[in-house]
């Protein structure tokens, strides 16, 4: 039961994306990009963050991008 | 007709060539783009630190250039980047269609700044929401 809370109980997530109507997520906003990002530096799942699936595959890209200018860590420690 | 789209490139330098062979390389890559391209801008964001050890050094110096060329550019601009010297990393992205709306919401956004205040707490609102959930969901 506790794995499938009843819907109507659960808080609605929205993607943040889509909210502050971002269309194209930027690879420089490192500050946005970390809190899609887990403790150990793994990008967090839609399910998670409740991101939408065409906003998370961008953000997936962005963080990728970042990770590469070492702008972002691959893992931590 | 060639088609002309709007890239976007990053390097980051290491600073072991020191305060002159940065400018350096700054201008040679100015000079190498201009001569292929348009330069449309360039942003030095300085000496940053890495998110994880390049070659064993901790600090890069980024620079940030953005120019419209022909789609053949691009590829060469990378070919130079990777048998230069004291450049560690580089980036060239192609800017999606309509980049020139985005650049013109990206200022507006620039002005903006004195909101955070404003909108720091709602955005860090998503990642501190998963542990309250978690909690909710073990309080059932």
């Amino acid at each position: 039961m506790a794995d499938r809370p009843m819907n109507n109980r659960r808080r609605r997530k929205v993607c943040g994306f889509c909210v502050d109507k971002i269309e194209h997520i930027d690879y420089k906003d490192i500050a946005r990009l970390r809190r899609y990002m887990s403790e150990r530096a793994k990008i967090l799942p839609r399910r998670v963050t409740g991101t939408c699936a065409a906003h998370q595959r961008d953000l997936t890209v962005a963080i990728k991008r970042a990770r590469h200018l070492a702008l972002l860590p691959y893992t931590s420690d | 007709m060639a088609l002309k789209a709007n890239y976007e490139t990053v390097m980051v330098i290491s600073m072991k060539q020191g305060e002159e062979g940065i400018q350096a390389l700054i201008e040679k890559f100015k000079a190498l783009i201009e001569s292929h391209a348009t330069l449309k801008s360039v942003d030095e964001w300085g000496k940053r630190k890495l998110a994880y050890l390049i070659n064993k050094e901790s600090e890069g110096y980024y620079v940030l250039m953005n120019f419209e060329s022909e789609a053949e550019f691009p590829a060469e601009l990378d070919r130079i980047y990777r048998i230069t010297d004291g450049i560690m990393r580089s980036l060239i992205i192609r800017k999606p269609d309509g980049a020139e709306a985005e650049e013109a919401k990206e200022e507006p956004k620039a002005e903006a700044v004195e909101e955070p205040a404003e909108e720091a707490p709602v955005e860090e609102a998503p990642a501190e929401e998963a542990p309250a959930e978690a909690a909710e969901e073990a309080a059932e």
